[in-house]
């Protein structure tokens, strides 16, 4: 925080008229109490603009602090009875349990988050669950170790998964994973041994070699067309021979 | 809501469930507390921090550390030092990010892509939203548009120390009394009476500062001197 003003000792007396200020303002003031703030402001007037001025700063305080936490709180609704379906959490990409929502990663373009706890529980029970069952890379995958598809028989789909990725990254058709996932949607499990029903969002990334291109044009009649277009091939190397 | 799990109203039954780790008294709690986390989370984040972002930290803590909390009135004073914590550690990780000069960026194509980690060299992140008669940007005719801007007004607001913005933020937004502001802070009664009426009274010296640091330049800008020169 950007503190510009030195910070007064405790100790130190407050001064009658700041308090005074102070309890009118919090409606906390005695009568006994206005009459001492008449009579400091029989002797110097500026209290009444002294106390104006605080009154005015306040409300707008409380204006413009009441805006912060309703837009904090406006994200952050609390699932019912199976409505919620905003994004209401992101979760990290790797299996840690830690959050992928670093506070350096508040402002812009990204989904406002609702169910904040929920989505939080979410993520926890995520992160928990698969560090105790110990999902990792080849987990689960049974049978001949190869990268034969038919080679290998999946028990989970964690298996499956990391095979996918094996096989595609091999063949180029895969890049990876988007460290992050998005819970979509969550509620409490109706599993007698409880727990929260979440659904979430994985990315993976993959690459393909597009050899029909096509841009989009109109015809005479201005519909929108599609037409064919030369297919892009990479710039020859300097000193290739032509 | 499990509606499978009997619910009992009372506080102190819904506090024990959350302890045991009952998901309907957890989302209780988190539903009475939260906007008292919010106001603490406000009157200590890093300017550059969202309020929700951290709301998501506590809510990660209290779903995980309840258990840790020895009684239903230790609560509040917990809940308010796991948001510290929360608001302490996102700044720490903002002061750790690497400090770029705006200067070394001046150059043709210099933009990194990155404003968050740009800082100029006064210490003042391009994010920070500050505002002319505040720290010295901006051209008179932003004042009047922004002079009764909520983001102008918070950021006067944190420019009062941390012992007193809090319990003045607890007590104008959320309407806490004086005793449970001191319940939750640790302090006697008369302590956040003291501390209120001394943040109030130091708000008002900054804004009357600020008012007339603009009004000292509109002047400045009126005047033929305060012209920029005309072209020949």
């Amino acid at each position: 925080m950007n503190t510009s003003i030195s910070q007064p000792d405790d100790a130190s007396p407050v001064s009658r008229r700041e308090l005074l200020i102070s309890r009118v303002i919090d409606a906390r003031a005695t009568s006994a109490e206005y009459a001492e703030l008449s009579e400091i402001a029989r002797l110097d007037p500026t209290v009444w603009n002294e106390l104006a001025q605080t009154q005015a700063i306040e409300a707008q305080m409380r204006s413009a602090g009441l805006n912060a936490l309703d837009r904090a709180m406006a994200s952050h609704q609390v699932l019912g009875a199976g409505e919620q379906k905003d994004v209401i959490g992101s979760i990290g990409g790797s299996n840690d349990g830690s959050i992928g929502s670093g506070p350096g990663m508040g402002s812009g373009g990204r989904t406002r988050w609702a169910g904040l706890g929920w989505g939080i529980a979410a993520v926890l029970a995520l992160g928990m669950t698969a560090q105790m069952l110990g999902i990792r890379r080849g987990d689960g995958l049974s049978g001949t170790a190869g990268l034969g598809p038919t080679a290998a028989t999946f028990t989970t789909p964690e298996a499956g998964l990391d095979a996918y990725l094996t096989l595609g990254k091999a063949s180029g058709k895969v890049v990876g994973e988007m460290p992050q996932r998005y819970v979509i949607q969550s509620e409490p499990s109706q599993l007698p041994d409880g727990g929260l029903e979440v659904l979430y969002l994985r990315q993976f990334i993959e690459r393909a070699v597009v050899k029909d291109t096509y841009r989009l044009g109109t015809d005479e009649l201005g519909r929108t067309i599609l037409v064919p277009t030369a297919t892009p091939t990479a710039p020859k190397p300097e000193g290739a021979p032509l | 809501m499990n509606g499978q799990t009997p619910q009992p109203q009372n506080g102190e039954g819904v506090f024990a469930a959350a302890q045991s780790g009952a998901q309907w008294a957890l989302r209780a709690l988190w539903d009475q507390h939260r906007r008292y986390v919010a106001v603490v989370l406000l009157a200590h984040k890093p300017n550059s921090v969202d309020v929700e972002d951290l709301l998501q930290e506590v809510a990660a803590a209290l779903v995980s550390k309840i258990g840790t909390v020895r009684e239903e009135a230790a609560l509040l004073p917990w809940l308010r030092m796991v948001a510290l914590n929360a608001a302490r550690l996102a700044g720490r990780k903002i002061a750790a990010r690497p400090v770029l000069s705006l200067d070394a960026m001046q150059g043709p194509g210099g933009n990194t892509g990155d404003e968050g980690q740009i800082r100029s060299s006064s210490g003042i992140s391009p994010g920070r939203p500050t505002r002319a008669g505040v720290g010295g940007h901006g051209g008179p005719s932003d004042d009047c548009e922004t002079r009764l801007d909520s983001g102008w007004m918070m950021s006067q607001v944190e420019r009062l120390p941390d012992d007193y913005r809090e319990p003045l933020l607890m007590r104008c937004i959320h309407d806490m009394s004086y005793r449970q502001i001191g319940e939750v802070m640790g302090l006697p009664e008369t302590t956040v009476e003291t501390r209120i009426a001394r943040g109030r009274r130091m708000l008002r010296d900054l804004v009357s500062a600020s008012e007339k640091q603009t009004e000292s330049r509109r002047k400045l800008a009126q005047s033929p001197a305060g012209k920029p020169p005309s072209r020949i």
